[in-house]
């Protein structure tokens, strides 16, 4: 985890919404590490913070929103940038895929002109070369015919061709970072498989992906690292198959636990809501191994062997 | 029983909208080639006040020019004015809709406050007003109108600005890097255009019918012959006294269709189902 170059690295980030005089703090000192080449992901539980993240990091949250920490990208301060740089870096450097695909595309365009747009803003490559790009960045993402299939518009595509449509937009601007926010949010097992390849195809060429997800099945089958949020803290963090394999935090046992696979026992309780939080460990009022403490005194994120944990316990 | 070919195009399109483009068609064709269909030359003068006959199909004028030639060619300024009023009164309400709907906040506060006042003023007064304080002529005529008939227009683009610029795919396009101004230009114009076509034809109809009113209030340019001005002149030279309906009738329908027509024209884009909503 602690490369000497990382590509994003990301310190301390805090994000606190203000609505209506009230401070609701979404995320708090979330740290994160990313180096070249890998796939990181941000699992958790819906509303702990893990897309106020994806969004910090293309700087795309609302006024609203005080954001402290800092977001390190190619050693330059994401939050230090003017608005032109901050441009030329989104898309072109740092591409995000959002989670509904048939609402991220244009519906007046057809796809080889939303494919082309950001091309040419963004000058990847020369224009007379536009064309062979376009067809080539298709044919990687899935489709067989890009000829004919640039000609679509989206009401033309079904979700899942959209969605390989994004991945074809992403993948013709060859960003170094790659963000894919729930990619597979309320899709079928085939429709993910399609996702993950995808996906995969982004890390074959040396990409860099951070995965925002709550599929542990899919971080499980493409992350290197994996980071676990609770209720806008990171509870855990390290190598997947490690964690995955013999989860330390009570909240990632509890994770894994409730997969069907291993017998659907879902935590008991819920997040306590970001207004009004425990004293304590944010987890303690739903672990089974709470103890005094643990309701009286926040824990801290320690190192214990190679990972990440926030747990009164170790 | 006989059947009638009717083209696929026509049936498609309905047939009031094609017969709209039709009139419209010929009337824009008066506008830009009026040698072309006119019986004579605007300057050519005959005997005043001659009624219809074989040689003036609409008579002659207290001055003798001959009617139609007089009307073929105000056609030409009278769509003038309503077009040039109707692009900048979409200019203006486009830029104001989309700026305060994109940019919401203080701006938005600001421009709809603009708005509102505008649209509490009552329009004739005042217009009849500032055309009566500056020196009558066909741009301060078009100036005039186009800056009091944008409100309902901006108010239309602000709300479907709005609409559009939560969604994804404005978000995807702000994350790929495309400037404020490439988003308006390239994801929310082409969005809102077909708002923005009925709106424009609703603005040229009203601007020739308060050209017309203007016109009619002996308002307007005094050496630009329109179709309100041919009805003032009926009027105020003897026209009415003498019953000469050849004279202030022609202009009157010509303005009455023309409107139509292009209200018409504009009321098709407005519908998504044209064959439907003509039946």
């Amino acid at each position: 985890m602690n490369s000497p170059d990382p590509l994003l690295d990301i310190s301390n980030l805090s994000i606190t919404f203000l609505s209506d005089g009230i401070k609701i703090p979404a995320v708090s000192g979330f740290s994160c590490r990313i180096t070249q080449g890998t796939c990181t992901a941000i699992i958790g539980e819906s509303g702990c913070g893990k897309s106020v993240v994806a969004h910090a990091i293309l700087r795309l949250l609302p006024k609203n929103s005080l954001v402290e920490g800092e977001i390190i990208f190619k050693n330059l301060n994401i939050y230090r940038l003017n608005e032109r740089t901050l441009q030329s870096i989104r898309g072109n450097e740092i591409g995000i895929m959002f989670q509904s695909p048939d609402r991220a595309l244009n519906p007046i365009y057809r796809l080889y002109h939303q494919i082309l747009g950001p091309l040419d803003i963004h000058k990847v490559v020369p224009v007379q070369e536009s064309e062979a790009h376009i067809y080539k960045a298709l044919r990687k993402a899935g489709f067989s015919d890009p000829e004919h299939s640039s000609r679509l518009y989206p009401c033309h595509c079904s979700g899942g061709m959209n969605q390989r449509a994004v991945t074809a937009i992403i993948l013709s601007l060859e960003p170094d970072l790659v963000i894919a926010d729930e990619p597979t949010k309320g899709l079928d097992r085939s429709r993910i498989l399609d996702i993950q390849a995808s996906l995969k195809e982004i890390l074959h060429e040396n990409r860099t992906l951070l995965l925002i997800t709550h599929d542990i099945r899919l971080a499980h089958a493409i992350a290197h690292q994996i980071v676990v949020m609770y209720a806008g803290e990171i509870v855990e963090a390290g190598p997947v198959n490690a964690i995955l394999s013999s989860p330390s935090h009570p909240y990632t046992r509890g994770l894994i636990q409730s997969l069907p696979e291993n017998g659907f026992n879902p935590i008991p309780g819920c997040a306590p809501p970001l207004t009004s939080l425990p004293e304590g460990c944010r987890f303690a009022d739903r672990c089974y191994q709470a103890t005094k403490m643990c309701h009286k005194r926040p824990a801290n994120l320690t190192h214990v062997n190679g990972r990440m944990i926030r747990c009164h316990r170790y | 029983m006989t059947v009638v070919y009717v083209p696929s195009w026509l049936k498609k399109m309905g047939y009031t909208p094609t017969f709209c483009i039709i009139i419209l068609g010929i009337f824009v064709y008066a506008a830009i080639f009026p040698k072309t269909i006119s019986p004579y030359s605007p300057e050519i003068r005959f005997s005043p006040y001659g009624e219809p006959d074989e040689n003036h199909m609409l008579g002659t004028d207290d001055m003798g020019y001959d009617i139609l030639t007089l009307l073929i060619y105000a056609t030409r300024i009278s769509l003038i004015i309503g077009v040039f009023a109707g692009i900048l009164s979409l200019c203006i309400g486009t830029s104001i809709g989309i700026a305060s709907g994109f940019h919401q906040g203080w701006i938005d506060d600001l421009m709809m406050g603009v708005t509102d006042i505008t649209l509490i003023i009552p329009k004739i007064p005042v217009i009849i007003l500032i055309a009566a304080y500056l020196h009558p002529s066909i741009w301060i005529l078009i100036i005039v109108l186009g800056l009091f008939s944008w409100e309902t227009t901006a108010r239309v683009v602000r709300a479907k600005t709005m609409q559009i610029r939560n969604s994804g795919f404005v978000l995807s396009s702000r994350c790929l890097g495309f400037s404020s101004f490439s988003i308006i230009i390239h994801d929310i114009i082409p969005v809102i255009y077909p708002v923005l076509l009925p709106k424009f034809m609703l603005t040229i109809a009203g601007a020739m019918i308060s050209e017309a009113s203007l016109s009619f209030l002996g308002l307007s340019d005094p050496m630009m012959e329109s179709w309100g001005k041919m009805i003032a002149d009926a009027f105020s030279h003897g026209g009415f006294i003498r019953e000469m309906w050849w004279w202030f009738l022609p202009p009157a329908i010509c303005i009455c269709v023309t409107v139509l027509a292009i209200t018409r024209i504009g009321m098709m884009y407005e519908s998504n189902e044209p064959g439907m909503a003509f039946k």
